[in-house]
Formats: C-alpha cells, sequence, structure tokens
C-alpha cells in the first residue's frame, strides 16, 4: 500500500495522550477551527505560495517545480514559518505511508503502551488509519483516536471497531459554531454512541470563558457519561501559550484565571460528578 | 598513581576539607607513598600504564588491606546478633537499627565507609508493629546514616516484594531529600507490585532515588548479590576486592586505526590491567590477614569465597569518537551505526580477554573478573577525555527512545555493573505510570539499571551517587563539605557536565 498521509509531527514519547507512555502521530488537515486552536499550522494543508519561505532565517525552505520544500537538516526549529503563514498550515508536514510510520513506531515500541492517532483530526484519513491500526495492533500496542467528535459514524466504523477507544472533545455546545465554525450536533450523538460500545477512554473540554457555552457543554457531557463510571471527564483551561497573536488578540482577554477554572470542578462536585481531572 | 611526601602537607593545611576527609585522604596518600613494584610487584611494563593514565588505579592504595567492597549478609546479625561487639540479636526494631547503625562503623572499604548496608525493607519489615511510631524510627535511621556515613557510595536495596517497610523507606526518603544512603529498588515484573512501582518511581523523581535494578538479569548473572556503591552489582555475603580501569579514551589517542586499537593496543594494555589486579588480589588473600583477622569473616557475614573483582572501563565514547575521526566519518557515539559498531567490537574483544584471563582467588565467579561500566569518581583532569563507562557524552545525546535502545546494546557486557541515567521534567509526575512504561522498556531491552531524576531539583545523579548542586557549589567557593562525594561531584561536573544532561519532556 502505497497511499500516504500528511503527517505533522510525530512525538515519540507523550505522557499526555492516554495512559502510559505512547507515541503520538499527528496528522495535518481539521474541518474545524477552533478559536483556541494551539496548533492551528494543522488545519490546512499547504498551497505552496512560498511567503514562508522568504522569511525562513536558516534557508531551510526552497521552491522546487513551484512546490515548497522543506529541508529538515537546515532548520533551527525556531517556526517562523508557523507563525508567518496566512493559511494556518506549515511548510514542514511529511508524506508518509503505512510502513514508513510502522518503521518509526517499530523503533519507540518497547517502551510505549501504545499510539495516540492525533492531529488534526484524525478521522479524515479513516481508510488509512484503520489500515494502520490493524498493523500497530499486531505488535500489540493499543491505539487510541483523538478525535473532535464530528465524522460519520457507519462511514468510519471500521476505524472505530479496530481502535482501543477515543479521546474526544466536546468543545461546546450551543456555541460550537462560534467556537468552532461548524453547526452540526453529531460530536454528541457520536459520544453517545461511543459510549454505548465502550470505546471512549475520556472525554475532554477547553474551558474558555464568554466564547462558548461552558455550563451547559459540562451539563451535556456529564448527563451522557451517567452509567459510565469508568470514563473520566478531563476539563483543561485554555492558555494563550501557542496561540498565534491575532488568535491571543481575539480571545485573550476570555482566559480563565485559576480559580475561575476551578470553580468549574466545584460546581462538578456539587452536582455529583466526581471522576474529572482539571488540567490548569 | 604514587603520591609523595608534599601531598601530606598540602592537604594537612587544606582550607576545604572535614577533619575526617582529611585522616582518610592521608591515610590513602600513605599507602600510596610505597613502591608497588617492591610491595606488591608490579612491574616496569605494568607501571609506565599508569603513569601514561591508560590504566587508572582509582587511587587504591599499594598495601591493599581490605577488599574494595563488602557486601554483609545483615541476615546474619538478625539471626545471631554480633559476638566481636557483644551485641545479642534484634528483638524489636529498637535493637535492629541500633544494631545496624553500631555494625555499619565496622564495615571496611576502599573509603572506610560501608558501600552495602542491606536490603533495608527485607531487615526492618518483621520488626514493624505499629506504622506511625515506627516511620519515625526508620526516618530517624536513614537520617543518622547520611549525617554519619559521609560518603553517597553507602548504599541500600529495597523490592523486589512490596513490603510496610518499603514503603514507609519511600516515604521518608521523600521527606528526608539526603544524598544517602543510596538506594535501589531490585525490580522483577514477576514480583513488585505495580502500585510499589509507582510509589518507587514517584519518590525517584522526587528525591532521585530509588533507581531500578533489574533483578532477573542480574540474579541470572550474578546469582545472590547486593547492589552497593555506585551500582555495582556484587556477591552477597561477599564483595569485590579491587577495580582498576582501562580509560579507553585515553588508549585510543595512541592509535593510527580501528585496527591497531582493537588488535594491538587494547590487548597489550587490558592483560597488563589483569595482571596488576592478579597481584592486588594475591596480596589481600596471602597477605594482609584480612580475611584471616575479620570477624565479618569468622561469624559468617562474608567469606572470602563470595568475592570477585571489577574490571572496568571508562571512555567508550571518547575512544570510538577519536576512531570514527580516524576512519573519516563526522559522525558521534551514541548517533552513529558505524560507532556502534566500534564499540561493540571494542568490548566484545575485551570480553575475550578477560574472560581468558584465569584470575587467582575468584571462585565465586569461575576465575573470571568481571567486565564494569566504571563512571568516574577521580578528580584527574585525564577523565575530561573519558566520559563514564559506556554512555553517550553530555551534549551528543539522541532523542531518549534512540538513547534507551544504544545504550541497551552495551549493558549485556558488564555483568557487575552498568547504569544510564534520564533526567526528567515536572510533567512526568502526572504520568508515572509513563515512566514506568519507559524502565519496563529499558528492561526488556536488556538494561541492567536505570535512574531518573527530575532536572531542576537539588538532588541530582552525578555518575552513580548522589550529591546536591548547593553543596558542590559551596565546595567550588572553597567551603568545607561534609561529604567526600560532594568533592567528586565537583570534579565530575567540571570533567564531563553532568549537572547539564538533556531534560526528556514529553515532546
Amino acid at each position: 500500500m502505497n497511499q500516504k498521509i500528511l503527517v505533522n509531527q510525530i512525538i515519540p514519547f507523550s505522557n499526555v495522550d492516554g495512559e502510559g507512555n505512547r507515541c503520538s502521530i499527528f496528522v495535518q488537515g481539521c474541518q474545524l477551527n477552533c478559536l483556541y486552536c494551539h496548533n492551528s499550522e494543522t488545519i490546512q494543508t499547504c498551497r505552496n505560495c512560498g511567503i514562508c519561505i522568504e522569511h525562513c532565517p536558516s534557508h531551510a525552505l526552497s521552491f522546487q517545480s513551484n512546490l515548497v520544500i522543506y529541508e529538515e537538516s537546515q532548520c533551527s526549529h525556531c517556526d517562523t514559518c508557523i507563525m508567518v503563514c496566512p493559511y494556518q498550515s506549515t511548510p514542514k508536514a511529511k508524506a508518509y505511508t503505512q510502513d514508513d510510520l510502522m518503521a518509526r513506531i517499530e523503533i519507540y515500541r518497547p517502551y510505549i503502551r501504545g499510539v495516540t492517532l492525533s492531529g488534526g483530526e484524525p478521522t479524515l484519513y479513516a481508510d488509512f488509519l484503520t489500515g494502520l491500526a490493524q498493523k500497530i495492533k499486531k505488535l500489540g500496542l493499543t491505539v487510541y483516536i483523538d478525535s473532535n467528535g464530528f465524522f460519520d459514524f457507519e462511514a468510519t466504523s471500521p476505524l472505530i471497531n479496530i481502535v482501543d477507544g477515543f479521546l474526544l472533545d466536546i468543545k461546546a455546545v450551543d456555541n460550537i459554531e462560534h467556537l468552532c465554525g461548524i453547526k452540526s450536533q453529531l460530536h454528541l450523538k457520536n459520544l453517545e454512541k461511543l459510549l454505548g460500545i465502550n470505546k471512549v477512554i475520556e472525554v475532554r473540554t477547553v474551558l474558555l470563558n464568554k466564547h462558548m457555552d461552558q455550563m451547559n457543554t459540562l451539563n451535556q457531557v456529564v448527563d451522557r457519561l451517567e452509567g459510565y463510571p469508568q470514563v473520566p471527564y478531563r476539563l483543561i483551561r485554555a492558555h494563550v501559550t501557542g496561540l498565534k497573536k491575532v488568535q491571543e488578540a481575539y480571545i485573550g482577554e476570555a482566559i480563565m484565571t485559576e480559580e475561575e477554572f476551578v470553580a468549574y470542578g466545584d460546581y462538578l462536585n456539587q452536582k455529583g460528578f466526581h471522576n474529572f481531572k482539571l488540567q490548569r | 598513581m604514587r603520591s609523595v611526601l608534599n601531598d601530606l602537607t598540602s592537604i594537612a593545611s587544606a582550607i576545604n576539607m572535614t577533619y575526617q576527609q582529611k585522616l582518610s585522604s592521608m591515610a590513602n596518600i600513605g599507602e600510596r607513598l610505597v613502591d608497588p613494584r617492591v610491595s606488591l610487584g608490579y612491574t616496569d611494563e605494568e607501571m609506565i600504564y599508569i603513569e601514561n593514565d591508560m590504566i587508572c588505579d582509582l587511587n587504591e592504595g599499594y598495601l591493599p588491606y581490605r577488599p574494595r567492597y563488602i557486601v554483609p549478609d545483615y541476615d546474619v546479625f538478625v539471626r545471631n546478633g554480633c559476638d566481636f561487639l557483644d551485641i545479642k540479636p534484634p528483638t524489636d526494631l529498637d535493637t535492629l537499627l541500633d544494631g545496624l547503625l553500631i555494625l555499619y562503623r565496622h564495615v571496611p572499604s576502599i573509603t572506610s565507609f560501608p558501600v552495602y548496608i542491606g536490603r533495608l525493607d527485607q531487615l526492618i519489615d518483621p520488626f514493624i508493629r505499629d506504622e506511625a511510631s515506627d516511620y519515625t524510627k526508620i526516618k530517624r535511621f536513614l537520617n543518622h546514616i547520611d549525617k554519619t556515613i559521609v560518603d553517597s557510595f553507602c548504599h541500600g536495596n529495597i523490592g523486589p516484594s512490596q513490603t510496610r517497610a518499603g514503603y514507609l523507606i519511600l516515604k521518608a526518603v521523600v521527606e528526608l531529600q539526603n544524598p544517602t544512603p543510596n538506594l535501589t529498588l531490585l525490580y522483577d515484573a514477576h514480583l513488585t507490585s505495580k502500585d510499589f512501582a509507582l510509589e518507587a518511581v514517584k519518590t525517584c523523581l522526587l528525591a532521585a532515588k530509588p533507581s531500578f535494578s533489574n533483578q532477573v538479569m542480574y540474579q541470572k548473572d550474578v546469582g545472590n548479590h547486593g547492589i552497593v556503591s555506585c551500582y555495582n552489582a556484587l556477591p552477597l555475603a561477599g564483595g569485590a576486592y579491587t577495580l582498576l580501569r582501562l580509560r579507553l579514551g585515553t588508549m585510543a589517542k595512541k592509535a593510527d586505526s580501528t585496527k591497531q586499537f582493537i588488535e594491538d593496543i587494547l590487548p597489550e594494555v587490558a592483560i597488563k590491567m589483569a595482571t596488576m589486579m592478579d597481584k592486588r588480589v594475591k596480596y589481600m588473600v596471602e597477605q594482609s590477614n584480612f580475611f584471616e583477622t575479620s570477624f565479618l569473616i569468622k561469624e559468617g557475614f562474608i567469606s572470602q569465597e563470595n568475592f570477585t573483582a571489577m574490571f572496568g572501563i571508562v571512555g567508550l565514547a571518547d575512544a570510538v569518537n577519536h576512531l570514527l575521526k580516524l576512519e573519516g566519518i563526522l559522525e558521534t557515539f551514541g548517533q552513529s551505526i558505524r560507532g556502534d559498531e566500534i564499540g561493540h567490537k571494542i568490548l566484545s574483544t575485551l570480553e575475550q580477554i578477560v574472560d581468558q584471563h584465569e584470575a587467582p582467588y575468584l571462585q565465586r565467579t569461575d576465575g573470571h573478573y568481571l567486565l564494569h561500566a566504571q563512571v568516574g569518581a577521580d578528580l584527574s583532569p585525564e577523565d575530561k577525555d573519558n566520559t563514564p563507562a559506556h554512555r553517550i557524552k553530555v551534549g551528543q545525546e539522541p532523542i531518549l527512545p534512540i538513547h534507551l535502545t544504544q545504550s541497551a546494546s552495551f549493558h549485556k557486557y558488564f555483568k557487575s555493573g552498568t547504569g544510564d541515567l534520564f533526567a526528567f521534567d515536572q510533567t512526568y509526575l502526572d504520568h508515572l505510570d509513563a515512566l514506568l512504561d519507559i524502565i519496563q522498556g529499558a528492561f526488556s531491552e536488556g538494561y541492567r539499571y536505570i535512574t531518573t531524576y527530575l532536572q531542576n531539583s537539588d538532588l541530582i545523579r552525578v555518575t552513580g551517587y548522589l550529591v546536591k548542586r548547593s553543596d558542590v557549589e559551596r565546595f567550588n567557593h572553597n567551603q568545607v563539605v561534609l561529604r567526600d562525594t560532594d568533592i567528586f561531584g565537583s570534579g565530575t561536573n567540571n570533567n564531563a557536565n553532568v549537572f547539564n544532561r538533556q531534560t526528556r519532556t514529553y515532546k
């Protein structure tokens, strides 16, 4: 199989993408555009406009046959290319076949418990990742999908069936269009379906003032988690770290104080829901 | 290396040493005033390699009157007490801990401090009655050790199975934040519970100990053993007579080619070191009367039949880097396939040489010395060109998974001990299971020993032993510090930059 997908980044050892030590693979491309996205360069694929080439201080970028070519050995990893890209992309994403990715995973295999497919939105590449997940599972590793929840459940079922579970974002409910640019409630339906087949590892919500319906989102998630005591809910405080300047200008004032954030934990406790983690 | 009378004068009047440090320093200088050609029968050819720094004898003296490392079986004390010291067998936690503290004072070593203080949890656990008050006693016991055995090569073991005492020791270690005693969890995935292992991982991040030793692998290679000093695996109720080391980095500087290094220089120097070790062992057994006089022998804490000796190396990375240069390859050890090939060729050749050499009084290890990846506790400027053991030079480290796999492949040679250390960032404190995955993975790849600590902590692993950065800083400003290891720590950091190991973050 020589089909390739664009991968933004591979993190050999990650301790924040599911239990244990895991390899995380971040695919390039996402159908959402969330106000607080801290890796917005994963959203679009490169248009080969060449703006980044002019700004690269290490001359690691060049045009070849009208394509932007990235020379990793020249790169100083200053991320200037990402900062100047007006199209939420990166010239550094690389195309990988399943075998390319497996060769990398094999190197990390002894030290990891599994692989987390993240992004971007991994379900956009469901066919490719289904094949990859089959190969990873043969190594005795678990496979998790870190998803925004917006996918066609039926069409994605081969992937859902092969993986061990989902780390699922419920970013907002009523305000999802304002926050993420998508008019749909598919994420809640998919949460219900995944819970029903025991495929949810964790549900996550990033908390931000003003731009989302915090309380409603929490209630909607917690109501659905009733009856699934094994599934934890992680609340994450939105930060400015990793945001582009335009994003920061727009949402900076809506970042919660730690006190405001912790109050949501108190609220959940009062509500009788205790299986949550606060990521400050 | 031989000493001169002037060395005594400068130690006597030193401004940055305690009385105790001066005393043992001057005793050691005295032992090295003697000409080993006379006292031990070293030949002129052998002496050349000490004088040109290719062989380092770690300043072991030339009238060796006690083994370098002694690993007493402290169960003997629990069963019989000690006749020589007139102590009855312990009847409760107080008499146990008190008896052990007395006993430790009488266990010799190269530094005059005990390098092994027993499997503490197994010794203590049968005497636990009331966890709250017993905890206070255990904590006081450990603190007493830190303040009186002022040498962090002093090493206790815990595990593999979890005990109440094991948990109490870990709790005390975090609260005390002391460099001494060094501590190792003898880890066996089948015997060590996950909960105890995770508690040990947390403790190690918070207090830079315990380290993790591959109990299954060492049990197979060394039999019943203790982890002592830095991370040496030595036979229980015995120990090691001596430890000399080849400075591979220094030796390689004389090579014209990889072939010449491996076929000529390496065997020539290695055999000379083995014959010098033979002479040291013979003196100890035949002339020093240690084994005739020590109560440890008479009462069964140790027996001469359980002693081995350690054939050490340092500077593999420097040797390989030099040979790569000679081969015209612009790569460095740790990130070079050819470099790994050369490294394995050096060590497999050395393994053969050592296995073919018949050494005296080494029944316990079939008449052969055990290879040891020495990490350096030497203030010699020559150590600047000799990175500890087979470690990758600080600053030339690859990413963690590659680093682990590269180093794992070298652990097999070193039956009497090797280990690697990794500095992690704070995020792992919230993800202990991730770190345990890494440790278990390292063992499955052939690791013998692994240590972690938080990069920003005051307690830090130098090469195998612990120091406080703040103590080393004080010594560097010419102030007196409590431990001899603080002084080594200063020298080793100046040579090998170990305070700046790459921090492993989750990215």
